[in-house]
């Protein structure tokens, strides 16, 4: 029987099947990177935050249930046997993407920063266009991803390179809002700006676990069409 | 069957589990892993290509086994034991080392020992055969590889899976074929086996060859580390090269030219990791297989022949 399923796997479509398991777990962290987005819209206004981080936590929890179930099928299937570990690394890498967004909701939504240092964050620096280029990041991976199914690889690593342009475009402007926090914001509470700096370095790594998403997938190409 | 034929028969089984046990990790080990075979589906492939491999092919061999000259009785046995006792030493060092090389040189010491005047000048031919035949190995399968990488990287990564897992699992077949036709009919041919004995030997040969993670580390990890379109590039060029042999009725080393692609395919894709003390090894090996064969059998028969009274039985 064993011998049977063996052959029959030997065409099969577990590949494919895999590769769109991948796409759909990627789609749910992705759906946990907007509705951080969303959450700091909700943060720059006044309003109730707890509703949104606990939609953040139920995506970030679905998502993590997805991961474990590609896991397993990694580790049992037959397919990609050469590059299991990698694809195991990619979807350890990936799943920072929904942990950095929940953690740092939980920070706003848990620590009292004050209104004026969030007003003073949303309006005198760059990090409006800081959560939109951490957004672009992720949505450009999610583009590389797709590429994995029906692209050879020469296409998917010229898309990987706008993944880092956009990772370096997202470092750039992080660190202009954390220049302008410092130098501007000095009559804000240093626990204030010590909090939203950390919560700025956080949620780099956002950005950061697309960029070494797609760096595996490099290591993908590299190892398995050697 | 008298004493001794039984005595040869046990022997080969233990011979060609060792030589399985040695020779399959240079191929199996590295294309089973790379397809994510299961144990019984790659133990059937091999068993099925050395045995189909043997039956239909295997006279080519056999006939050059013909050719080298008498193989006494009792000397033949003796033959097997040493035989035994280096595919046992070279595995537990894990060395690869040809089955055909060894025992071409244990049998040029019996007719030597035996004064046989007149040694089949096919010996100097197969000698040069050996001698290039890695080389040819190695250039064929780095100009293979080149060829596949170029063609597979035109195709999407699940295509690729799929290749190289019908690749893989059409390669050790083939691998297993030729190992059949020319190194288990080479064995043939020398003992006179049966169809019922190649059987024997061909299912012996395939546990032996999916019980070699030692050499398979050794071979895969230790030497080069190659992605598995090296790996397949590497056995298939290697594969064909013995295939060649064998039509030229010339016994050779699997591992030999398996390795000569190896190497070739190393060179051709900045190998990561190169342990160049192995390499010498190896190498060293496919020296040592014949002058070890033929050094202990010929020593042996100088110290045991006066007491083997009945040696042309």
């Amino acid at each position: 029987m064993n011998i049977l399923v063996s052959f029959s796997s030997l065409m099969g479509s577990g590949e494919k099947e895999l590769l769109q398991g991948i796409y759909n777990y990627y789609s749910k962290l992705r759906e946990t990177v907007l509705l951080f987005k969303d959450f700091m819209a909700r943060v720059s206004s006044v309003g109730d935050l707890q509703a949104y981080y606990d939609k953040i936590n139920k995506t970030e929890t679905e998502a993590d249930e997805i991961h474990e179930k590609l896991a397993e099928a990694i580790a049992s299937g037959s397919f990609f046997s050469y590059i299991r570990d990698d694809f195991l690394d990619l979807l350890e890498i990936m799943d920072f993407m929904a942990d950095y967004s929940k953690d740092v909701a939980k920070m706003f939504n848990e620590y009292n920063v004050s209104r004026q240092a969030l007003n003073f964050l949303f309006k005198e620096t760059l990090f409006n266009d800081f959560v939109q280029a951490i957004v672009d990041t992720v949505d450009s991976f999610g583009t590389v991803l797709s590429m994995l199914k029906k692209s050879p690889p020469r296409e998917i690593l010229i898309k990987i390179k706008e993944v880092e342009a956009m990772e370096e475009k997202a470092d750039f402007v992080k660190d202009k809002t954390l220049i302008e926090l410092h130098n501007k914001g000095k009559s804000l509470d240093v626990l204030d700006i010590i909090t939203l700096r950390e919560a700025i370095n956080l949620m780099d790594n956002i950005a950061d676990s697309a960029e070494d998403s797609s760096d595996i997938i490099i290591r993908l190409i590299a190892k398995g069409y050697k | 069957m008298n004493l001794i034929g039984l005595l040869d028969i046990a022997l080969l089984i233990v011979l060609i589990y060792l030589f399985g046990l040695n020779n399959g990790a240079v191929f199996e080990g590295g294309l089973a892993g790379s397809a994510g075979f299961n144990y019984s589906m790659a133990a059937i492939t091999v068993g099925l290509g050395i045995l189909l491999g043997t039956i239909l092919q295997g006279e080519y061999t056999a006939s050059y086994a013909k050719t080298l000259g008498p193989m006494y009785a009792t000397y033949g046995l003796l033959l097997l034991v040493v035989q035994v006792f280096l595919f046992y030493a070279f595995t537990l060092v894990n060395l690869p080392l040809s089955i055909t090389q060894s025992l071409v040189g244990g049998w040029l010491a019996i007719l030597i020992v035996e004064g046989v005047k007149h040694i089949s000048e096919n010996v100097s031919w197969l000698f040069l055969w050996w001698i290039i035949s890695p080389f040819i190995a190695l250039v064929f399968s780095a100009v293979l590889y080149k060829a596949l990488r170029r063609l597979l990287f035109k195709v999407t990564i699940s295509t690729l899976s799929i290749v190289i897992r019908i690749s893989a699992l059409v390669t050790v077949f083939y691998t297993s074929f030729v190992l059949g036709a020319n190194n288990v009919g080479f064995i043939a041919g020398a003992y006179s086996l049966t169809y019922v004995e190649i059987a024997l030997l061909a299912v012996f040969a395939s546990l032996g060859a999916f019980r070699a993670s030692g050499m398979s580390k050794a071979v895969g990890e230790d030497l080069i580390v190659v992605g598995p379109i090296g790996i397949i590039s590497a056995v298939l060029g290697g594969a064909t090269i013995l295939l060649v042999l064998t039509y030229l009725k010339l016994p050779a080393s699997l591992t030999t030219v398996t390795m000569g692609g190896l190497i070739g395919v190393g060179f051709s894709s900045r190998p990561r990791i190169f342990k160049a003390d192995y390499l010498r090894w190896v190498i060293l090996s496919w020296v040592m297989a014949f002058l070890l064969g033929f050094a202990i059998v010929y020593l042996l028969l100088i110290i045991l022949k006066p007491f083997i009274f009945f040696a042309l039985v």
